[in-house]
């Protein structure tokens, strides 16, 4: 069995509170993200899922700093620890990457540079890092540390292949080297954005298993960014659902799955295709994600929800707490005006 | 199987540049049937589809379509066989030219294959057969989303009312409700239309869902056909039990008992496949027969085959895992 998050009064690792991303262009400014909060505990595997556009990847460059040069985080904050993200100077931002918080992507090739040998990338990495005390160690010793990781992230034959360049590698072998990459500088915390996205579903697997057994044997904490609700119910401890740059739900991954709240959290369980259900309509949700310039002045999902009344048209939902979960919707605030029929929510999953 | 199949494939092999992409397949899908064909990427899936609607040739082997042995046809008679048999792409962005109307690209088809007038379906009862709406007609692809770029190419597939439709990967790089709606259309278009499919994908929950046979192909070759509830249920391949067993379901309930057969390695490459059975290298039940012979696809239950020597021990030890996992649980 997996370790599971550790019992509640754990400080957080990381915290985000409130945060706001704007993108600016030439005619007007953009709200990408608004009002997201969520916390990420030591050792603990938070999912954030949604579909495209819903501002996922603007959430995982938010927190490493790397919005583009348009975007902003225009209010909220990122801690990381003691670390104030948002106001770290440059030199205190550099540190902190790659160092208390490492990241994976989808394509493995956005992180290594084809032209430099796994060895000379591996051992750099480290030396940038001189503030993980790493700068006292020799470049045998570098090397090393780099052979030992790629060993546990599964590379055969790490001492000899380590001398190979990017493109001798095949796709699984070089999402492993991104992974080892990230791990050398030993962080608390991992972004996986979509990390396992374009692996065959074996690859897949294994990566996963590489991630749980990360989390266990070092504490990482990880932060796992996907639209695959599947891979999300296999590795998360709990999950953030985000729709139009909101965070829509939040909960542990047994009753979120079990008993989703939200309406759109329960649409896009029940559109996943499975073998029970086959022989059956899938369900799908009517319309499409609401573009940012365009956002209704409600609740963003109430063009495509089934129980939206007038009130959800005007009034932009509150993130409220409900058994020990948080909804931001209307129907489970008391304060909205919102009318319970008899039967408020069809589903449980 | 009663009913004379549609499509037979007979020891068909597609080679091309020293690669055996497909080597030595036999299949057969009736009338109306959806078959699922999985397996990882450069298990030979995509090119054994499109050796099938001849747009690559097939080294040796027969592709029959309706009782007819159509794997030399050409000119004309190629023409008439592409009017009943189909493929829908991948990407629909890389197969839709982006310079063209979808009024154009729907009405292509009838331009490259010199179909009478009389024959054409109108360009909005295309739209409207794949749920979109006529205004598309005069867009561009880039002015399309995803889920409607795929219903365009799907739309573009029917104009010459096929029987039979090859999809490669027809949900790929869909958000899940766009994908939904994708597999909805598919559906209801098969049986409006009686459609027969060959639905290929790496993803076996869509196949699960959707397919009434199964097929699992491993470097080139079938390592297993059968019935969708025989090949999901009783898996008798150790590569079908894995790929099955690395599958996420949306269920977080089923964490934990699973993944103990976690798949080995990667895919060898199809230019130097191994001797005997060319899965021997990732598997646990290779014995040196598994290097030497290869297995050749063996009856194990009406209309179900698997190719590998030791089956009837990987089905025991399913069996016995299955019990333990309900032990377990309660």
């Amino acid at each position: 069995m997996s370790g599971g998050p550790p019992p509640e009064p754990t400080p957080p690792l990381l915290r985000v509170e409130g945060l706001e991303v704007v993108y600016h262009t030439r005619e007007r400014s953009l709200v990408a993200l608004s009002d997201v909060s969520f916390d990420v505990r030591p050792g603990e595997i938070v999912g954030v899922v949604g579909e495209s556009g819903c501002g996922k990847s603007t959430l995982s460059a938010a927190l490493m700093r790397l919005l583009p040069a348009n975007g902003e985080a225009t209010s909220g904050s990122i801690h990381m620890r003691e670390h104030d993200v948002l106001k770290l100077r440059p030199e205190a931002l550099r540190d902190m990457r790659g160092r208390d918080i490492g990241m994976i992507f989808q394509d493995p090739l956005t992180s290594l540079n084809p032209t430099f040998s796994v060895r000379t990338q591996l051992v750099d990495a480290q030396k940038a890092h001189r503030s993980r005390d790493l700068g006292r160690y020799s470049d045998r010793d570098l090397v090393h540390r780099a052979v030992d990781v790629l060993e546990q992230v599964g590379i055969p034959d790490p001492a000899q292949r380590i001398d190979d360049y990017p493109h001798q590698f095949s796709g699984g072998m070089r999402q492993r080297i991104m992974i080892a990459m990230a791990l050398l500088l030993e962080p608390a915390l991992l972004i996986a954005d979509e990390a396992t996205s374009a692996l065959d579903v074996t690859l897949e697997a294994q990566i996963l298993e590489l991630l749980k057994r990360l989390r266990r044997e070092r504490g990482t904490a990880i932060i796992f960014i996907s639209h695959d609700l599947g891979v999300v119910a296999q590795v998360c401890d709990r999950v953030v659902v985000m729709y139009a740059g909101r965070a829509v739900e939040e909960g542990d991954v047994l009753s979120l799955f079990e008993r989703p709240l939200h309406p759109y959290t329960q649409a896009l369980l029940a559109a996943i295709p499975t073998r029970k259900q086959g022989g059956e309509r899938l369900a799908t949700i009517p319309g499409r994600v609401p573009s940012l310039s365009d956002l209704p002045p409600g609740c963003k999902f109430v063009d495509r929800c089934p129980y939206a009344q007038d009130v959800n048209r005007e009034r932009e939902p509150r993130y409220v707490a409900v058994d020990g979960r948080r909804v931001r919707c209307n129907i489970y605030d008391p304060d909205s005006g919102y009318v319970h029929s008899s039967v408020p929510m069809a589903a449980d999953a | 199987m009663s009913n004379p199949p549609l499509v037979a494939l007979h020891d068909l092999h597609t080679h091309f540049d020293g690669v055996r992409a497909v080597d030595g397949v036999d299949l057969r899908i009736a009338k109306g049937q959806i078959l699922g064909l999985v397996g990882e990427s450069g298990s030979g899936k995509t090119t054994l589809g499109r050796t099938v609607v001849r747009l690559v040739p097939s080294t040796s082997g027969r592709v029959e379509f309706d009782g007819q042995d159509v794997t030399h046809l050409r000119g004309a008679q190629l023409r008439r066989l592409r009017r009943r048999m189909q493929m829908i792409f991948q990407d629909p962005h890389s197969s839709l030219s982006p310079r063209l109307r979808v009024s154009y690209l729907l009405t292509e088809p009838y331009r490259i294959n010199k179909i009478p007038r009389e024959d054409h379906i109108g360009v909005h009862e295309l739209l409207e057969t794949v749920e979109l709406s006529p205004e598309l007609a005069n867009k561009y692809p880039h002015e399309l989303s995803g889920g409607q770029a795929r219903r365009v190419s799907i739309a573009r597939a029917l104009a010459l009312q096929p029987e039979f439709l090859i999809a490669d990967e027809p949900t790929a790089g869909l958000d899940v409700s766009a994908a939904a709606s994708v597999l909805n259309l598919m559906r209801d278009l098969a049986r409006r239309f009686g459609l027969t499919y060959l639905i290929i994908t790496h993803n076996l929950n869509i196949v699960g869902y959707i397919a009434d046979l199964v097929a699992v192909m491993y470097l080139g070759r079938l390592a297993e056909i059968g019935p969708a509830d025989g090949v999901f249920d009783r898996p008798a391949h150790p590569y079908t039990r894995a790929l099955l067993e690395a599958v996420s379901e949306p269920d977080p309930r089923n964490r934990g008992v699973d993944r103990r057969l976690l798949l080995p390695g990667e895919i060898p490459s199809p230019r130097n496949p191994p001797p005997g059975c060319r899965f021997h290298t990732r598997c646990r039940y290779a014995q040196p027969l598994s290097r030497e012979v290869v297995p050749e696809l063996e009856e194990i239950d009406p209309g179900h085959f698997v190719a590998c020597h030791f089956w009837r021990e990987v089905r025991a030890d399913a069996r016995e895992i299955r019990e333990t996992d309900v032990a377990v649980r309660r």
